[in-house]
């Protein structure tokens, strides 16, 4: 029996009659091979079984799912969602002490989004530097890329499968959040500008999208600090050189709204608050709003295509040097 | 090149920089075939190993698995179960999140998977933790694990390196007596280890691997008889006490080149004879009259031929 293909097999027997129940998947009493789903008697038979390895997609699914669910065994995701679950309730409790000040320039709940999504930027980067730099490396340094890399998988697949899973993950955190902050503002103000608040969500899938690619492609280079380097780079050392030549005038507003590391910049000041935890932010405090026409100076398709050309590229990247990379 | 071959490794060239960790490495195994890898540390075996299982790519040379080139890796590497270097599972995962990830990426249904991962966690003492994290295990534990999932697709071809390390003398031998049923499955085995006896109990064939070179290749048996140029060491034990007129009798025998008495019991006796000759010495001593206990061929080890390969290198 050894050596036949599972459809052989099959045949010399009768097709599957019932679906295993997932519950007792791995209790079923050995060598019942009635509630596997197979009408064959000869245990052997079925435990020689030969299988086909699946598509390239199928298994790049299959390390989503696996992904995804590592994911979900992991606290800091959960203190996330708890955060952004007290958005409303710590605003529901101080809004009679809160006053908007200069921070808010639109008279509505869209302002007051723009103020409870201040430090989106600034979380958007430490989350994915965390959650997406920390997923490829943590497989070296953890030593299960041994077993993942000599599966019959392609890298690709692998890879594919990681970052789908960090996509989805990030991107259902800070949605989450967003929402929250939009309850809460709900709570002062009865509608908000859709336009605005539209553009500023996209800008917000549009940012967690640059953040994610640009974490996945560091960690699939470096063995270790992928996390923090991700972190640096995209708030500290690019929107320093970005800042500097734009207060130099070497770059006009609208090439400057459309560096994808400023995208969490923009989505807050898309909603009319130049309060932002961000490098934009400090240095608006700074110069007194220097960069307050961010998002009126370049269109949001031109916003977006950037994010998605930047976010492509630094995949296939990370592709490139995870199928290159020797262990 | 044959794809009758469960592996064919052909000049295999891996050089980092201008340090050479392989040098024309070649050898074959054929289906059904138990190989071991022999080498002090960093002769190049698990460089080797990597090779076959893609971690990474050959300089210069080609590895091909049932005919398939390892550079297809996800069809050359189809019907192989591995354990290199040592993984570490995922913590956070049971045994059974584990096996259930590596049974979807072979295309194991979800049934198959049940029932194999079932097989496989009994024969391996890990059933009763299958709802476990894995990042409670001790490390032997850990280390069945891995070998659980090399072996849960039911695989034609087994690689390991090393697979009995961190484990117990108990788990050492449980795992040696899994491998050996492979055998009964025409399972073809490549296995690193620096366990002689390993080798010597569960492979037909060796490959010694010294400074990323082969240094001696071929079938176990004939090497060892090469090696000690067709001579054994039988130690023949006895009931009664041994007298002079048994040792003259034996002594006497066609192939004994000598003989030693080691007690009153047991009599240590050169011999490179055919079968045939061995035949009737062993039916002498059981005609003697002293209570013929056992026969052993001793003095034929792989130890021995080790030893002896490495310093003839070192001399060299």
């Amino acid at each position: 029996m050894f050596g036949k293909k599972k459809d052989e097999v099959l045949e010399e027997g009768t097709q599957p009659v019932t679906e295993p129940s997932p519950d007792d998947e791995y209790d079923r009493p050995r060598g019942t091979w009635a509630d596997s789903g197979y009408d064959l008697s000869d245990e052997e038979a079925h435990r020689n079984v030969k299988y086909k390895i699946p598509n390239v997609f199928s298994q790049t699914i299959t390390m989503f799912r696996t992904q995804m669910s590592l994911y979900s065994k992991r606290k800091f995701i959960y203190v996330i969602l708890v955060m952004a679950i007290l958005i409303p309730v710590i605003y529901y409790m101080t809004k009679d002490f809160m006053s908007l000040g200069s921070a808010v320039t639109t008279p509505n709940g869209t302002g007051l989004m723009g103020l409870l999504i201040c430090l989106y930027p600034f979380m958007i980067a430490i989350v994915t530097g965390f959650l997406c730099g920390s997923s490829v490396p943590s497989e070296f340094n953890d030593r299960s890329a041994y077993m993942n890399m000599a599966l019959p998988m392609s890298r690709t697949s692998f890879m594919l499968g990681k970052y789908l899973a960090g996509l989805v993950i990030t991107v259902g955190i800070f949605v989450f959040a967003y929402g929250m902050s939009m309850a809460a503002a709900l709570m002062k103000y009865q509608y908000f500008e859709e336009q605005a608040l539209m553009n500023s969500f996209v800008l917000l899938v549009m940012s967690v999208l640059v953040y994610t690619s640009f974490s996945f492609f560091l960690g699939s280079v470096l063995k270790r600090g992928a996390n923090i380097l991700s972190f640096l780079l995209m708030m500290v050392v690019m929107p320093a050189v970005e800042i500097y030549l734009l207060l130099n005038e070497n770059i006009d507003g609208t090439t400057y709204a459309l560096f994808p590391n400023l995208m969490s910049d923009n989505m807050v000041m898309a909603l009319g608050s130049n309060l932002m935890a961000s490098p934009g932010g400090t240095i608006n405090l700074i110069t007194s709003g220097a960069i307050t026409t961010l998002t009126a100076d370049a269109d949001l398709a031109a916003m977006c295509g950037v994010s998605v050309v930047w976010s492509v590229a630094f995949l296939i990247l990370s592709i490139v040097a995870i199928n290159r990379r020797e262990m | 090149m044959t794809t009758e071959n469960a592996i064919e490794v052909s000049h295999l060239v891996k050089t980092y920089g201008n340090f050479t960790a392989v040098s024309d490495i070649s050898f074959d195994i054929a289906k059904g075939e138990f190989m071991g890898l022999l080498g002090p540390n960093g002769a190049g075996k698990s460089t080797t190993l990597k090779a076959v299982t893609g971690l990474l790519r050959p300089t210069s040379g080609t590895i091909t698995i049932q005919g398939i080139d390892i550079k297809d890796h996800r069809n050359a590497l189809a019907h192989v179960g591995s354990v290199i270097e040592t993984p570490m599972p995922y913590g956070e995962f049971t045994p059974a999140d584990l096996l259930q990830h590596v049974g979807r990426i072979y295309g194991l249904d979800k049934a198959e998977i049940a029932i194999r991962a079932r097989d496989v966690l009994e024969e391996m003492k890990l059933w009763d933790w299958r709802y476990k994290k894995i990042e409670g295990f001790s490390k032997g534990m850990k280390q069945r694990l891995v070998i659980a999932q090399a072996l849960l697709p039911n695989p034609d071809i087994i690689v390991l390196d090393e697979p009995t390390s961190g484990l117990d003398p108990r788990g050492m031998v449980e795992v040696r007596e899994i491998l050996k049923g492979l055998k009964k499955r025409d399972c073809s085995l490549l296995i690193s280890t620096h366990i002689l006896s390993e080798v010597s109990e569960l492979c037909g064939s060796v490959t010694m691997i010294r400074d990323g070179q082969a240094i001696l290749s071929g079938d176990v048996t004939e090497l060892l008889n090469g090696k000690n140029n067709g001579s054994v060491t039988l130690e023949i034990k006895v009931l009664r006490d041994i007298g002079q007129e048994f040792i003259t009798d034996i002594g006497g025998c066609a192939g004994v080149g000598g003989c030693e008495q080691m007690g009153s019991h047991i009599l240590k006796v050169e011999f490179s004879g055919t079968p045939e000759q061995q035949t009737d010495l062993i039916a002498m001593a059981f005609n003697s009259g002293l209570g013929l206990m056992s026969v052993n061929e001793t003095g034929k080890s792989l130890e021995s031929l080790y030893m002896q390969m490495t310093a003839d290198e070192e001399a060299m």
